[in-house]
């Protein structure tokens, strides 16, 4: 096997695409070389069949700003909700034990991590965006407003947000958060 | 790039295509939302948000010419018309070039509906992988298999087939991007409904 074919010769995050251009194209090569990570454990899918990669180094796993670049490649509508997003924020003193994404398809299994996906519907990314809901970002995944994040958790009632006394409730807007809830309200499970 | 929709079965190449490039269109404005919604550093963004607008006018444009083609109405025969006239001796090349009007980098036309037919397959080639680990259960693989190595050829061949009519896309994306622009303006629905697909 030559050197050019180990997967230490590619980025810790790869596609297909990138592994088709190392082999000049050659898609046949590019695949039987991908099967062949794969079965041997040196790469993953991130998030199967999504054709996005990520090298595994041994029982080590890969660290944060990698497992949010790897999903952002797989998932262009990802977004960081719930805990995780209140945690970053400053608004909760309880840590998150996993990193809670929103993302706007049905997704199947996330072998990462430390990472839990939650689906959204198709139209949630835009209506969170109108009602100005993101804010800030952590290793370039965008998150949501502390006021978004607790509306989104009422609305989805799928994602970890700390207890009541954990948050400072002193730093959440009123109006953003009635805004937060009204955007979201046609979207709530159940609602037509 | 991940793709929007889940895996579904398309009848022929023109619904394949269409499939592709409507489904690129929505990642792409994903990826619009979420740089409008302030990711990113602000001179960066600001130039994404010009360039994915662009590409998404055109693949849109290229998904309303695809959907037409089976009807074939006369704005359609009119367009490829033109296209065949004026695009026989343009050179469409892969990858970016400068647009020195607008200072930024643009995709050719060529290459923003290749990626998306690109995208697609490669989304096909991701779940043969997947269908190939040993926890996947065999007969339903081997069907499965079948199926998806056929939609991958039928893929190849539209991207081959869009090789040698690259110059008639280009011109047709342009015309057509225009008059989705200005039914934009003029408040007139510009997305493909899902009846015109099939």
């Amino acid at each position: 096997m030559n050197a050019g074919t180990e997967p230490e010769t590619l980025p810790a995050v790869f596609s297909l695409a990138d592994l088709k251009q190392r082999f000049h194209g050659d898609e046949q090569e590019a695949m039987e070389t991908a099967r062949r990570w794969l079965r041997s454990g040196q790469v993953r899918q991130v998030a199967p069949p999504r054709p996005v990669f990520i090298r595994v180094s041994g029982a080590e796993p890969p660290d944060q700003a990698l497992i949010c670049l790897a999903l952002r490649r797989t998932f262009p509508s990802l977004v960081i909700i719930g805990g995780s997003a209140l945690w970053r924020q400053g608004i909760s003193r309880d840590r998150d034990a996993l990193l809670d994404c929103a993302v706007t398809e049905t997704v199947g299994r996330c072998p990462l991590p430390d990472v839990r996906l939650h689906p959204r519907p198709a139209a949630w990314l835009e209506a969170v965006s109108r009602a100005g809901g993101l804010s800030g970002e952590l290793h370039g995944v965008p998150m949501l407003s502390a006021e978004m994040a607790v509306a989104d958790a009422a609305a989805f009632a799928d994602v970890w947000v700390p207890d009541r006394d954990a948050l400072d409730w002193r730093r959440l807007s009123a109006t953003r958060s009635a805004a937060a809830e009204q955007a979201l309200a046609p979207l709530r499970p159940g609602v037509r | 790039m991940g793709f929007q929709k889940p895996f579904r079965v398309s009848d022929s190449p023109r619904c394949l295509a269409i499939e592709a490039v409507t489904g690129r269109a929505g990642a792409l404005n994903e990826y619009l939302v979420v740089y409008r919604a302030g990711a990113g550093r602000r001179g960066r963004r600001v130039r994404s948000v010009r360039e994915l607008r662009y590409d998404i006018e055109r693949l849109r444009a290229w998904a309303w010419y695809l959907a037409a083609s089976s009807r074939r109405p006369w704005w359609w025969r009119l367009v490829t018309h033109l296209g065949g006239l004026f695009g026989r001796r343009r050179r469409e090349a892969n990858g970016r070039r400068r647009d020195p009007r607008r200072s930024m980098q643009r995709l050719s036309s060529f290459s923003v509906i290749d990626r998306a037919y690109a995208a697609l397959q490669e989304d096909f080639q991701g779940r043969l992988l997947t269908l190939a680990l040993p926890q996947t259960e065999p007969e339903r693989s081997a069907a499965c298999r079948a199926h998806l190595t056929d939609k991958v050829d039928t893929l190849r061949g539209l991207r081959g087939a869009l090789v040698a009519d690259a110059g008639r896309a280009a011109v047709v994306c342009v015309l057509l991007a225009g008059v989705l622009r200005l039914r934009g303006w003029l408040g007139l629905d510009v997305g493909l409904a899902p009846g015109e697909q099939s």
